[in-house]
């Protein structure tokens, strides 16, 4: 029974952290005791810590009141951190289409408002993924992502409106604009915003609902976008094909 | 509960040459003790109030911790408390109200004929409030009591402000060693408290109940008995030096401003008559939502659990009830009893059924934690302390009581037995009906973790 028993000098915050890993581990209707004896915790200190738990709405109690089951407040700590998966059928839908032109194709997708590379393309990496997933505002797929983003969810603080390049958009006005002009157009692209010298294109992966559960981009070398852009009606083709794959 | 009123009319009825006689207790340790009450037993419902979304509060708690019949007497001991103070409240708006009127230079022959109506009125506008919804009811109430100790606050820095030179700490905090007395006044005392539990009551609505109502429920003995303290201290160095007619009179505040003002009396009065609606507002809402609870459970008739179609109150309640609480206060208007004697004795009784069902909420915390397998030491030292506590009041009290050939003790321990009675009737009558009461905020299958990631 006894997993990875407490030790000395461990503060409350690692604490109710391994309680709702023992709740996850033991499942539904995990009881009070089960936990204090898990982790060879005293009991008014495991309790303390429960019902701050259940008060944060991490862990639910069951209609008996003497179980605990993980509330929905985790889901949103867990899709961070689970790596998206892309089924088989959509994947080889996007490595046929990648044969077909010379443009690196790469399947981003939205969570809780921030972006996660969901399939890379080998052929052509992505130079600058960290600073992609960090600054939204700078590439197509993030300028989508907050262009479909609910008008009451804050978009960007203004610090974090960052100037990667000269080209990239910092001002919250003109941002603004442009998420219009991407929510009217049903596309998003950068040109020499997130990197010099690379341009993308962007189009959405709806889910049924009709809203936007993820980009599919198309990028290349920027004095080639009027090329990239050519492709633009066969990579809508391909998205509306991943849709029922995705979601 | 009913701040602003309760901070200028409660302390007075305590004071030494009111309702208990010259040899009253200390107003300030009278108020110290009850808030001390107070909150332990806001400390015993914290831990329920964290684990469980109740919809009828202590009802609810008790179902959990002592089993179904014992709710059956916390709820009617409940049920009997608000419905007093009620009535109390009403002869309170009643009293000032006419007394805001000679105030304001009217000639009452009798103050009786303007008393009789205004209660009507107001229980008729209450009921109003009532049926249109809570939501109406709530924002009334907030507006009334914030203005009403505002005004009440400015009102006192005003008299003080005069009378700074002849102001005497010294006897506010000497004590006269009369023990009955005082848990005969801290029993009135804790009236002033009474409604601080009515957050347990909105588990079922609120945002997140885990949080905002174990913390609605502490913050609010808190605040308000600091409230109340500065308001005795306040009043006890003012009355002390009032001259025998001001203490003698049913409203003695604001007889003790109109010396000064009479204009300034008669807005006092006016605060004051609008908190104490307020209250009886508070306390209708309470008291109607067991009943509905009640009636939705079939342990009270089906008729109470009626809502109205449109507002979605629970409006038969509402119109059961409303003509019985007005009855009261009117009948002691028309016998001729004094208005002081009348309210010191509803809140007495009121104030019984309160101290039963918060002593019998407070006695089933550790079994209710036992229950759902969380019980600790600490838990059952707590709840024995605060039952002692509340147990030893009330057991004065009665003492007293019954001492003074007074006939509370009797009315509510009549109430007790019938409640017991029916609950052992509905025990071995009619066992399904009484295995639904106090239900509660069930986890629903949203508040699950859904085994997959929100996209």
């Amino acid at each position: 029974m006894s997993y990875r028993p407490s030790h000395a000098g461990q503060g409350p915050a690692s604490n109710s952290l391994r309680i709702l890993e023992i709740v996850a581990r033991f499942g539904t209707g995990t009881t009070a005791k089960e936990i204090t004896d898990a982790l060879q915790m005293p009991q008014a200190t495991a309790y303390r810590l429960i019902n701050a738990l259940v008060a944060d709405e991490y862990l639910v109690r069951t209609s008996d009141l003497r179980g605990f089951a993980l509330g929905h407040a985790i889901s949103g700590l867990i899709s961070a951190a689970t790596p998206p998966t892309v089924p088989t059928a959509a994947r080889n839908a996007i490595t046929e289409f990648r044969s077909g032109n010379r443009f690196a194709v790469h399947l981003i997708m939205f969570r809780n408002a921030s972006l996660r590379i969901a399939d890379e393309d080998r052929d052509y990496p992505l130079q600058s993924s960290f600073e992609m997933l960090r600054n939204p505002h700078a590439s197509a797929a993030g300028k989508l992502m907050l262009a479909e983003l609910n008008d009451s969810v804050p978009v960007l603080p203004r610090s974090r409106l960052t100037k990667l390049t000269p080209n990239t958009i910092t001002d919250s006005a003109q941002l603004d604009e442009q998420l219009a002009q991407i929510r009217c157009k049903g596309e998003a692209s950068d040109i020499n915003e997130l990197e010099e010298g690379v341009a993308s294109l962007a189009l959405p992966v709806r889910h049924a609902d009709g809203r936007a559960g993820a980009a599919l981009c198309l990028s290349g070398p920027s004095e080639r976008f009027d090329a990239i852009c050519e492709h633009a009606d066969a990579a809508r083709h391909l998205a509306l094909q991943l849709e029922p794959l995705l979601f | 509960m009913a701040p602003a009123g309760a901070m200028s009319v409660i302390p007075a009825l305590i004071f030494p040459g009111l309702a208990l006689g010259t040899s009253g207790p200390n107003l300030l340790l009278t108020f110290g003790a009850a808030m001390t009450v107070m909150v332990m037993v806001s400390f015993c419902l914290r831990p329920m109030a964290k684990r469980m979304a109740a919809v009828s509060g202590l009802y609810s708690y008790t179902a959990k911790g002592f089993g179904q019949r014992t709710a059956i007497s916390t709820g009617w001991s409940a049920v009997f408390g608000y419905a007093l103070v009620a009535m109390a409240s009403l002869l309170v708006v009643g009293t000032y109200l006419a007394e805001m009127l000679i105030n304001l230079g009217v000639h009452l022959v009798d103050p009786k004929i303007v008393s009789l109506p205004i209660v009507l009125t107001a229980a008729v506008a209450a009921c109003f409030l009532m049926v249109r919804g809570i939501r109406v009811s709530a924002w009334f109430t907030v507006l009334v009591e914030c203005t009403s100790i505002g005004l009440l606050t400015v009102l006192m820095i005003v008299y003080f402000a005069f009378h700074s030179p002849e102001v005497n700490l010294g006897p506010v905090f000497q004590w006269n060693g009369n023990l009955d007395l005082l848990s005969v006044g801290i029993v009135i005392a804790v009236s002033a408290f009474v409604g601080f539990e009515s957050p347990t009551t909105l588990g079922g609505e609120a945002q997140k109940p885990f949080v905002s109502v174990p913390r609605a429920i502490t913050w609010t003995a808190v605040l308000a008995g600091v409230l109340y303290l500065l308001a005795a201290t306040a009043q006890d160095l003012a009355l002390r030096n009032a001259p025998a007619s001001v203490t003698a009179s049913p409203t003695p505040l604001s007889d003790l401003f109109s010396q000064a003002s009479p204009a300034f009396a008669a807005v006092l009065d006016l605060g004051i008559a609008a908190s104490w609606f307020a209250c009886s507002i508070a306390s209708m809402n309470a008291l109607v939502r067991i009943l509905f609870c009640m009636g939705r459970e079939g342990v009270m008739p089906r008729l109470l659990g009626r809502a109205h179609p449109r507002f979605g109150t629970p409006s038969m309640a509402i119109m059961v009830t409303m003509p019985i609480v007005a009855f009261v206060p009117l009948a002691v208007i028309l016998s001729g009893a004094s208005p002081e004697q009348g309210l010191a004795n509803l809140f007495m009784l009121g104030a019984y059924g309160y101290l039963g069902s918060y002593l019998l909420a407070s006695a089933s915390l550790p079994f209710f934690l036992r229950r759902i397998g969380e019980g600790t030491y600490v838990n059952w030292a707590l709840a024995a302390v605060t039952c002692l506590a509340l147990g030893a009041v009330l057991w004065t009290a009665a003492g007293v009581s019954i001492r003074t050939s007074n006939m509370q003790a009797f009315i509510y321990g009549g109430v007790l037995l019938a409640s017991a009675v029916y609950a052992s009737f509905l025990h071995y009558r009619r066992p399904q009906t009484l295995a639904g009461v106090g239900i509660y905020d069930e986890t629903q299958e949203v508040d699950l973790f859904q085994g997959r990631p929100t996209q």
